[in-house]
């Protein structure tokens, strides 16, 4: 498996293997925990498979047009320490497609279902 | 809203020229190739009746 | 003779109609999906064409087999006419999808992502197929290697196909929209009005597909009989 991309708790189980080399890790986007520098062009966010267990990343490049928290992710670059430097932050979009008028009713749906409660 | 036209433009833009391109090409190879066997057939019967 | 030019002409316009048709429902009456936007509507080509590639060949594998065993000319010559046309599909897959993974992914290309990798090779496959028949002079001995390379080649189909299974989900590409396994559902992750124009586009590009393997194929047969007339006259 470790020619596509590990997980964060591999690299985290075994930190002496990773260090320094150009790796690729794929995780979602921890909710809550990206900073976005518009001016320096920064980004900086955690990944995480479980909630519990994560890496920080910090990438020196323009944020994707679909890159969200919460959304999959593959970031290809180096441990350094505890950090993962990323020189290319690819994003996982998820096999769903809907539609806006949609997702307004699973939403009314949710509300309404909450209220019946 | 048009976030990424360029992009939807470009892959229709190929897609179409590309079978467009092809069909022509693929015509055109038919035509000759259905001359050539006409043409080829004539001469045939031709040089059996001369002789 | 003139029965086919009908079912030809038929085709011809019956797809270009169809297609445009698509087009427009695409463009005018699909809405925008939610979190792609605009390069959404790059499904309605690209997965339709990957569908016509993975027949194209499948026609191939049917025929080669069958000239293998029947040795006659017309398999070998349906067969080189479909593995052509699928050339084409199989490329103009690889084009659509790298257009597409750039605004989505943020790449044209990953070396790492199993399908694209195992779709490159298909290509690569069928391109070889071609030199190989190049490359021989014997008609027999052309038709006997190409129908085993095609064979071959084909089985990578359900490696593609498979492909994101095998690798545990650690490729770019996500899992199956239109089929869930676990589940046994179709379409259980697409809006109707998402979907709706796909099985259209698909149907229309089947018909493109049946025409030009048609025009291919009076084109083998006519370089055949060419040869043979030749061989006569030299005779």
């Amino acid at each position: 498996m470790s020619v596509f991309f590990y997980t964060p708790v591999e690299v985290l189980a075994n930190p002496s293997m990773f260090e320094n080399k150009t790796i690729r890790i794929g995780a979602l986007v921890q909710r809550g925990s990206v900073e976005w520098d518009a001016q320096d062009i920064r980004l900086s966010f955690n990944i995480t498979e479980d909630g519990k267990k994560n890496i920080p990343v910090f990438y020196d490049g323009v944020k994707p047009d679909l890159f969200r928290e919460g959304q999959g992710v593959v970031v290809e670059g180096k441990m350094k320490g505890q950090r993962f430097e990323a020189v290319q932050l690819l994003v996982k979009h998820s096999e769903d497609y809907t539609v806006e008028t949609e997702h307004k009713k699973t939403k009314e749906d949710y509300y309404k279902s909450i209220q019946a409660q | 809203m048009f976030i990424g036209l360029e992009y939807v433009v470009s892959a229709y833009g190929i897609w179409v020229c590309t079978f467009a391109i092809y069909i022509l090409l693929t015509k055109r190879r038919l035509k000759k190739t259905n001359q050539t066997v006409v043409a080829l057939e004539q001469r045939a019967s031709e040089s059996y009746h001369n002789f | 003779m003139d029965r086919m030019k009908k079912i030809v002409l038929f085709l011809e316009w019956g797809s270009i109609l169809g297609l445009l048709g698509c087009g427009l429902w695409v463009f005018l009456w699909t809405p925008l999906e939610i979190s792609q936007g605009f390069p959404q509507k790059i499904m309605y080509l690209h997965v339709p064409t990957v569908i016509i590639a993975y027949l194209a060949f499948f026609v191939v594998f049917v025929y080669s087999i069958a000239y293998l065993w029947k040795r006659e000319l017309m398999f070998d010559q349906m067969a080189k006419a479909s593995a052509e046309v699928g050339l084409v599909f199989c490329a103009l897959v690889l084009i659509t999808g790298a257009i597409w993974g750039k605004p989505i992914w943020g790449t044209y290309w990953a070396w790492w992502d199993v399908r694209l990798v195992t779709t490159l090779l298909l290509f690569l496959i069928f391109m070889g197929y071609f030199l190989l028949r190049m490359s021989i002079n014997d008609r027999d001995k052309e038709a006997r290697l190409a129908a085993v390379l095609g064979i071959i080649g084909c089985l990578d189909i359900p490696i593609i196909h498979k492909s994101i299974e095998w690798a545990k989900g650690r490729t770019l590409h996500q899992p199956s929209t239109f089929f869930k396994v676990e589940t046994g559902e179709i379409n259980p992750s697409i809006s109707d009005v998402l979907s709706d124009p796909l099985p259209v586009a698909i149907f229309f590009m089947l018909t493109l597909y049946l025409y030009l393997l048609l025009l291919r194929y009076q084109i083998e047969k006519h370089q055949d009989e060419l040869y043979q007339l030749l061989a006569e006259t030299q005779d």
